[in-house]
């Protein structure tokens, strides 16, 4: 009788996590696409062509379009010499970023398989070093095409014959990344009307571009040498962003080898992140950040990015905010686990809305495969946004708030990381920040400190907040806000 | 009883006659009585069956196995690749020395399948080519070791092999450190066995870094086993190889430097600045590449300018295989041109059915804005 007793108990029990775990339903689902046989599905860019069938190119060469209704991939183009970047032109034609060159691939004539490739631009210069990749295009309004060229690795060497001026200032004598031979770590413009522009430098590995909807350009790195924790740019013209090697390129340089000027000197010349993704918090190698724009199922997060991630099962969601006229922000997890593979590498939205996200690995931490995120009008309750308050943060989230008191319930700290050519930074100055006081206005929680400090990332840790209607923990539950300029 | 299939056992007698190898006859004689005697006692043994294909990238999808002494084995090995492979089984620790010495039959080598005359040779299948198969019957050595099974097509010794354990216990060292197999498979992950999802049929290209070009090569494989590889900084044909085409491998693992590596014999290698070069006062013959079609057949079109000229090139292989026809465009051309190339021991070059002599032949403008050159292997 007794153990009848437990039995119930226990029923009772499980039954009521049963009902905690229904009303958690995730508002998205993860499936797989099915590819085809023989591909080494190392994906190295995505795009959508105007009838809805997504293009995607693969590390050995490959082009190929997938037709989401059928299910039936056809090969498009080959023979592409690591092809990182795809922008559909119209239904024949796509711009493709491979190792050596910008390439208009087209079909002319009408067969579905590409004939003719031209050089868009192929004026950059090549080492032959493994490390060599090329990303973008990405268009601005007016129809400028911007791509992004990696620095040489130190883990490799330079050919005997090289393309382009050699000029081996560009290297450190103590290693890390090189630039050799123009244009290495930089951003290229190429204008409608075919000028070619060095646009922006001091850029490692930066595998990933963007173009918001008032033509801002934004570009990812990865943590390394004179990078201490991977960042995202708000990328101008002129700008140099911290890795010394890629400023022998700008016009007029004449002081001689960067890696001999101090310290203090490149830290004056460089534009600090817009955001940093904190190292093993948030993001370890970061991706392409796409923007999300006019989508039904993610009206909460309008004009904000989601940015893919190879080391980790996992997608990150960009909230920018202005403030003083310098554009700074948050970024907080958008998808973690739950099905993701890692090796995030290339994302799209689908006409439908939903995310497609390509995985490569390429010798490096990853997966292969493309993933299909579909979003249902279930909304996921998370952070919508966050704003600097003069001493404090005001987060706003997705749906009201039940919980009374958070006194116990977030954690903050701060800290800040070196710039220095060492490979990565720890997190240095670390301090709690004590949160004076938590005000919750409905969905919205204000919170107040001491005081607020330029040049750290504060960090915010939620824990279990539940919102007024559907008692659902909160989605995500760490954000980091990069502050450059106070309100 | 059949020791070889009908094939080696042709080749074996020949050898035997030609060159004198009593001994592994007298071997395998001994073997097939030992073995004789040794059916009849253990009629209930196992025949060992082996089935063997090749991996992309110069590899059998099996690099080791393990069988008992004197137990009768089976291997059916099919050459899933498109290149040629043969396989050999040898003594043990000789691989090195007949991979050296397969090499070294040169130009008698395809006729030899590669296999040199060396007791060290105990079993062989002759080249197959792709898609063939074939079946090795033999009796095991009595004498337990690590046999070491080889593809000696040149190029292919130094990593295309494995290694056949014969011993009475059927245990086989951790793969992760034997270095019975090569480097590359010392790991227990699957290898993918395409490199494609289409069939490699000639002619196929590849935009890749290669040793010895400018790192914006464009390389080619031709339907007669010639290969091309033509560089798009300087804007011209610079390799022909014969053969195989190349092993893309390293280059292909990403995260490290690495090239295409060529399978063939490169016999042409152009030296010259530019091979068309406009003749006149003022002219700065700078090239600049625009890109290419592919063009009936699934030949490139090559394009480039040449100042403000542009120049198309199309590389066929012809005469089934003997020669590389070069077939130029060059669109608006007002002056004269030289042909330029690199006289090269073996290797003639032909214009309008004359062989040519020299490094270069001056053309008029109305000839040189189509024509073709001949790239001649003298055989």
């Amino acid at each position: 009788m007794r153990y009848l007793y437990l039995i119930v108990v226990f029923l009772f029990v499980s039954c009521k996590n049963d009902v905690e775990n229904l009303s958690y339903l995730s508002p998205y689902t993860i499936e797989d696409v099915e590819m085809p046989d023989g591909l080494t599905a190392e994906v190295g860019a995505l795009d959508f062509m105007p009838d809805g069938k997504l293009v995607a190119s693969f590390m050995r060469g490959e082009i190929m379009i997938y037709n989401p209704e059928s299910k039936e991939w056809k090969l498009f183009a080959r023979g592409l010499h690591e092809p990182l970047g795809i922008l559909v032109e119209d239904s024949t034609s796509v711009l493709v970023m491979q190792l050596p060159e910008l390439t208009r691939v087209k079909d002319t004539d009408g067969d579905g398989t590409a004939d003719y490739f031209e050089t868009v631009y192929d004026g950059y210069g090549l080492t032959g070093n493994y490390h060599e990749f090329t990303y973008g295009p990405v268009r601005d309004s007016k129809g400028n095409l911007y791509i992004a060229l990696n620095a040489s690795s130190s883990g490799g060497g330079i050919s005997k014959i090289v393309r382009g001026k050699l000029n081996m200032d560009g290297k450190s004598k103590r290693g890390g990344m090189f630039s050799v031979v123009p244009y290495r770590g930089w951003v290229i413009q190429l204008t409608k009307q075919g000028q070619v522009i060095p646009y922006a430098s001091g850029f490692r590995s930066p595998n990933g571009l963007l173009i918001d909807s008032k033509d801002r350009l934004y570009v990812t790195d990865n943590q390394g040498d004179w990078v201490a924790s991977s960042p995202l740019y708000y990328v101008e013209k002129g700008g140099f962003y911290g890795q010394p090697a890629s400023l022998i390129w700008t016009e007029g340089w004449n002081q001689g080898n960067p890696f001999e000027l101090s310290v203090d000197v490149l830290d004056s010349l460089r534009k600090k992140p817009m955001i940093i993704f904190p190292h093993n918090v948030i993001a370890n190698s970061p991706t392409q950040p796409v923007l999300i724009k006019n989508n039904d199922y993610l009206k909460d997060f309008e004009g904000q990015f989601i940015v893919g991630e190879m080391n980790q099962e996992r997608l990150v969601r960009v909230i920018p905010e202005e403030v003083n006229g310098i554009i700074q922000g948050a970024v907080t997890p958008f998808i973690d686990g739950e099905g993701l593979r890692k090796g995030n590498n290339r994302l799209a939205f689908g006409p439908d809305g939903s995310l497609w996200v390509g995985q490569s690995d390429h010798g490096w931490l990853g997966d292969r495969g493309i993933q299909k995120i579909s979003f249902s009008k279930r909304r996921m309750f998370d952070v919508k946004d966050v704003s600097l308050l003069s001493k404090g943060f005001k987060l706003t989230f997705t749906e009201k708030i039940r919980n009374v008191n958070l006194d116990s319930l977030v954690q903050v700290k701060r800290y800040r990381y070196h710039y220095h050519e060492k490979y990565g930074s720890e997190q240095i100055d670390l301090h709690k920040v004590k949160v004076q006081d938590i005000l919750i206005k409905g969905n919205e929680v204000f919170l107040d400190f001491e005081s607020m400090q330029k040049g750290f990332v504060y960090e915010i840790q939620l824990d279990s907040l539940f919102s007024k209607n559907k008692r659902d923990s909160l989605h995500n539950k760490i954000i980091t806000y990069t502050v450059n300029e106070l309100r | 009883m059949i020791l070889l299939d009908k094939r080696p056992l042709k080749i074996f007698f020949q050898n035997v006659l030609k060159i004198n190898e009593w001994k592994v006859f007298f071997l395998i004689l001994c073997a097939c009585c030992i073995n004789t005697s040794f059916l009849f006692s253990q009629s209930n043994e196992n025949k060992a069956t082996i089935e063997l294909s090749v991996l992309p990238g110069l590899q059998f999808d099996k690099v080791r196995f393990h069988v008992k002494p004197k137990q009768k084995v089976k291997i059916s090995f099919t050459n899933t690749d498109d290149m040629d492979h043969n396989l050999l089984i040898l003594l043990p620790g000789s691989r090195e020395r007949v991979v050296a010495k397969a090499n070294r039959l040169g130009s008698d080598g395809h006729n030899k399948n590669y296999n040199p005359a060396t007791e060290d040779v105990l079993w062989a299948l002759p080249i197959l080519q792709g898609k063939e198969s074939k079946i090795l019957e033999f009796v095991a050595p009595d004498k337990e070791g690590i046999y070491p099974y080889v593809c000696t097509v040149p190029g292919h010794g130094t990593i295309m092999y494995g290694a056949m354990y014969v011993s009475n216990q059927a245990s086989m060292p951790d793969i992760t450190i034997d270095g019975n197999i090569p480097e590359s498979r010392r790991t227990v992950e699957k290898t993918a066995t395409v490199a494609h999802p289409f069939s490699l049929k000639p002619p196929y290209y590849y935009r890749t870094y290669i040793e010895g070009v400018s790192p914006a090569a464009i390389i080619m494989h031709l339907p007669h086993r010639l290969s091309y590889c033509w560089d798009a900084s300087s804007c011209k044909l610079v390799l022909v190889w014969e053969g195989d085409f190349v092993d893309n491998t390293d280059i292909w693992k990403g995260h490290k430097d690495a090239r295409s590596k060529i399978l063939g014999n490169v016999f042409y290698n152009e030296k010259v600045q530019v091979p068309i070069e406009i003749i006149g006062n003022n002219v700065k013959n700078k090239v600049a590449f625009k890109g290419y079609k592919i063009v009936k057949g699934g030949y490139l079109e090559l394009h480039y300018t040449l100042d403000d000229v542009d120049i198309y090139e199309t590389i066929k292989d012809v005469e089934h295989g003997q020669a590389l026809l070069r077939e130029f465009r060059i669109l608006g051309l007002e002056q004269n041109v030289y042909f330029n190339y690199t006289a090269t021991p073996k290797v003639e070059y032909f214009y309008k059915g004359k062989k040519l002599v020299g490094n270069k032949i001056e053309m008029k403008a109305e000839d040189a804005q189509s024509f073709s050159v001949l790239l001649k292997l003298e055989k």
